[in-house]
C-alpha cells in the first residue's frame, strides 16, 4: 500500500477552466470542472468552508457570484436540443483531447452515455472511455418547452434536423458473420455428404461388436453445436472420421443423443468406434 | 403441607404443559402439511390469493417442498402485478421458496429459477446460472430437454462448460449458498438525499454519492463518529424507484431497501 496523504488544498487555475458545474446537497458542496485540454476533475467539499472560495473562483471567470455553473464557448462542440417522454433536454457537447468525438448528429442524444457526475439539475454523460477511438463528455440539462424555443430560436440553431446514414466502413462484423454462417455451412455439408458416402460405403453394422466395446455401448447419434446451431444427429462414425481428419473447428462441441452434457468431439466418441 | 405440595405440583405441571404446548402445536405431520396445501390451492381457486399464500406458508414451514413451491410460484405471480418496493418483497422471499423447492427435485421450481437468472427477474442476470438450473430441471423431468437445447444457443462454449460444471455441483448437492439475499427495510447507516429518473438513467444520491443502477462505490456511514476507523461501506445500487432504492452491502448477507417518500423527482 502506498503512504496515506491528507490533502488539505486544492487550487484550480481559472485561465484553464473550460466548464465548471456545482451543486449543493446537504453540507456538501459538489464541484465538476472540464479543464479547456478536455481532462476533468471532480470533488465534494465542505460546503461552509468553501463557499467564500467558490464565490471568488466564479469571479475571477467573470461571473456572477450567484451563478452555479460556467461554460466558456471555446469547449463547446455544439448544442442539441431533444424533446424526449414530453421532456425537453439540452445537450451541450464538450471538446475532446483530439478528435475522438462521435459525430454531433441528431441521434447524439441516443449514443450509450454514462453519468460521470451529477447535480439536481444537470449530468455530465460520458461517452466511450478514455484511450478509446471515441470519448468525450457532454452535459445534458432538462428545459422547459418555452426556454427549448427559445433557445433553438435565439441560437439560429438548424431546426429539426435528421440524421442522414453516414458511408461506413466495409463492416468487418457483417463480414465475420457471413464467414462464420460459411464455415457453419460447410462444416456441417461435410458432415452430412460424408455420413451418407460412409452408409452407403461400408458394410452394414455388425451384429455382434467385439466384446471390449459392448461395455460402452455407442450411441447412435451425435449433434454438433458451433456457432450458436445446432445440426444432427450425426452417425458415431462420421462424427470419428471428421474428428480424425481435424474437420472440426476449436470450438465445435457435441453431445450423444439422449446426453445433455456438451463436450469436445474427441471426448465424446470414446471408446474410438473400430473400422 | 400437603396443600402446599400440591400447590407446586399443579404449578410445575401447568409451566410444563404450558412450554410443552407451542412445540407441539408447531409440529405439522406430513399428511397435515398436504392437507394445507390442498387448502391453498382451494383458496387460489376461490380468488382468495392471502389466505392461499398463509396456508402455503404454512405447509413450507412444516418442511414441505410442495408448500415452499406453491408459496413460492404464488408469491412470483403476485409480485409481476405490483411495482416497487412490494415487488421486491415478493420476489425474495418467492424466489427463497422456490430456492427450498428446487433444491428438492421440483423440476418446475428448477425452471422458474433459470428463468429469473435468465432476465435478471429478484437475481441478477446470469446465463451460465441459468442454464445449469435448466439442466437441473432436466435431471429431474427429462421433457424439458429441449428447453436446454434452447438456452444452450446462446451459450459461448466456455460459458457452456462453466454451466455443465455448475449443474454437476448442484448435481452433488453444493448448491449456490446466497442464491437470494433477504432483504431488510430501512438502515440508519444510509441516507437517500436525492432521486432522479427523469434522465434515460435512474440516478440516486445517498451518503453525498451517486449512483446508477450497478454502480459500486464507497461511502461513509450516516451518524458514524469521526474517530470511527471503520465507518466506509462499499456498497452496490442494484434498483432504484420512484421512492426506493435497493442495496447490496459488500461483505453484508442482507440487501438494503431504503424509501423515502420526499426526495423523488422526475
Amino acid at each position: 500500500m502506498g503512504k496515506q496523504f491528507e490533502p488539505l488544498g486544492i487550487e484550480i487555475n481559472p485561465k484553464r477552466v473550460g466548464v465548471l458545474l456545482t451543486d449543493h446537497i446537504g453540507d456538501t458542496l459538489r464541484l465538476f470542472c472540464f479543464y479547456t485540454n478536455a481532462t476533468i476533475s471532480q470533488m465534494d467539499v465542505s460546503a461552509g468552508e468553501n463557499r467564500d472560495n467558490l464565490s471568488a473562483l466564479f469571479v475571477t471567470l467573470g461571473m456572477e457570484e450567484t451563478c452555479s455553473s460556467f461554460i466558456l464557448d471555446e469547449v463547446v462542440q455544439g448544442r442539441l436540443y431533444v424533446k424526449g417522454d414530453d421532456k425537453h433536454w439540452l445537450y451541450t457537447l464538450l471538446k475532446s483531447s483530439s478528435d475522438t468525438l462521435p459525430a454531433l448528429n441528431a441521434d447524439l442524444a441516443s449514443l450509450p452515455w454514462r453519468v460521470a457526475w451529477l447535480s439536481r439539475d444537470t449530468q455530465v454523460l460520458e461517452y466511450g472511455w478514455p484511450g478509446d477511438g471515441e470519448h468525450c463528455f457532454c452535459i445534458r440539462k432538462e428545459i422547459s418547452e418555452e426556454d427549448a424555443s427559445r433557445l433553438v430560436k435565439n441560437s439560429k440553431a438548424f431546426i429539426k434536423p435528421v440524421s442522414t446514414p453516414r458511408k461506413q466502413k466495409p463492416a468487418r462484423s457483417s463480414f465475420a458473420l457471413i464467414l462464420a454462417m460459411l464455415a457453419s455451412a460447410m462444416l456441417i455439408s461435410v458432415a452430412v455428404i460424408y455420413g451418407v458416402e460412409q452408409e452407403g460405403h461400408a458394410p452394414t453394422q455388425p451384429a455382434a461388436v467385439s466384446t471390449a466395446n459392448t461395455a460402452a455401448p455407442q450411441p447412435s447419434g451425435f449433434y454438433l453445436l458451433y456457432n450458436h446451431q445446432i445440426s444432427g444427429p450425426f452417425p458415431a462414425k462420421t462424427i470419428a472420421d471428421l474428428n480424425t481428419s481435424g474437420l472440426f473447428a476449436q470450438d465445435v462441441l457435441c453431445r450423444a443423443e439422449g446426453a445433455t452434457d456438451w463436450i469436445k468431439p474427441a471426448d465424446a466418441i470414446h471408446p474410438p468406434v473400430k473400422k | 403441607m400437603k396443600t402446599t405440595f400440591g400447590r407446586i405440583l399443579l404449578f410445575c405441571t401447568v409451566i410444563l404443559t404450558g412450554a410443552a404446548l407451542p412445540a407441539w402445536s408447531q409440529k405439522i405431520s406430513d399428511k397435515d402439511a398436504a392437507k394445507l396445501v390442498a387448502e391453498g390451492t382451494a383458496y387460489v381457486n376461490e380468488d382468495k390469493p392471502a389466505d392461499a399464500l398463509n396456508s402455503f406458508r404454512k405447509a413450507a414451514k412444516a418442511g414441505c417442498p410442495e408448500g415452499a413451491f406453491a408459496a413460492g410460484n404464488l408469491l412470483l405471480k403476485e409480485s409481476g402485478g405490483c411495482s416497487g418496493r412490494d415487488r421486491i418483497l415478493k420476489l425474495s422471499e418467492g424466489l427463497r421458496y422456490l430456492f427450498v423447492a428446487a433444491t428438492n427435485r421440483n423440476a418446475t421450481a428448477c425452471v422458474e429459477l433459470s428463468l429469473a437468472q435468465q432476465n435478471g427477474v429478484g437475481v441478477p442476470k446470469n446465463l451460465i446460472a441459468a442454464y445449469a438450473w435448466m439442466k437441473t430441471a432436466v435431471r429431474f423431468n427429462p421433457a424439458l430437454k429441449p428447453e436446454l437445447d434452447r438456452l444452450v444457443l446462446l451459450l459461448d462454449p466456455g460459458d457452456i462448460r462453466q454451466a455443465q460444471n455448475l449443474a454437476d455441483a448442484f448435481g452433488s448437492g453444493r448448491w449456490p449458498e446466497d442464491f437470494v439475499s433477504p432483504v431488510e427495510e430501512q438502515d440508519p447507516r444510509f441516507r437517500i438525499q436525492g432521486i432522479n429518473l427523469g434522465g434515460r438513467k435512474p440516478l440516486v444520491v445517498l451518503n453525498s454519492a451517486t449512483f446508477a443502477v450497478g454502480d459500486t462505490e464507497e461511502v461513509r456511514a450516516m451518524n458514524a463518529p469521526k474517530e470511527a476507523a471503520n465507518d466506509h461501506l462499499s456498497v452496490k445500487c442494484l434498483e432504484i424507484g420512484d421512492d426506493y432504492v435497493l442495496l447490496s452491502v459488500i461483505g453484508e448477507p442482507s440487501l438494503k431497501l431504503l424509501s423515502t417518500g420526499l426526495l423523488s423527482s422526475r
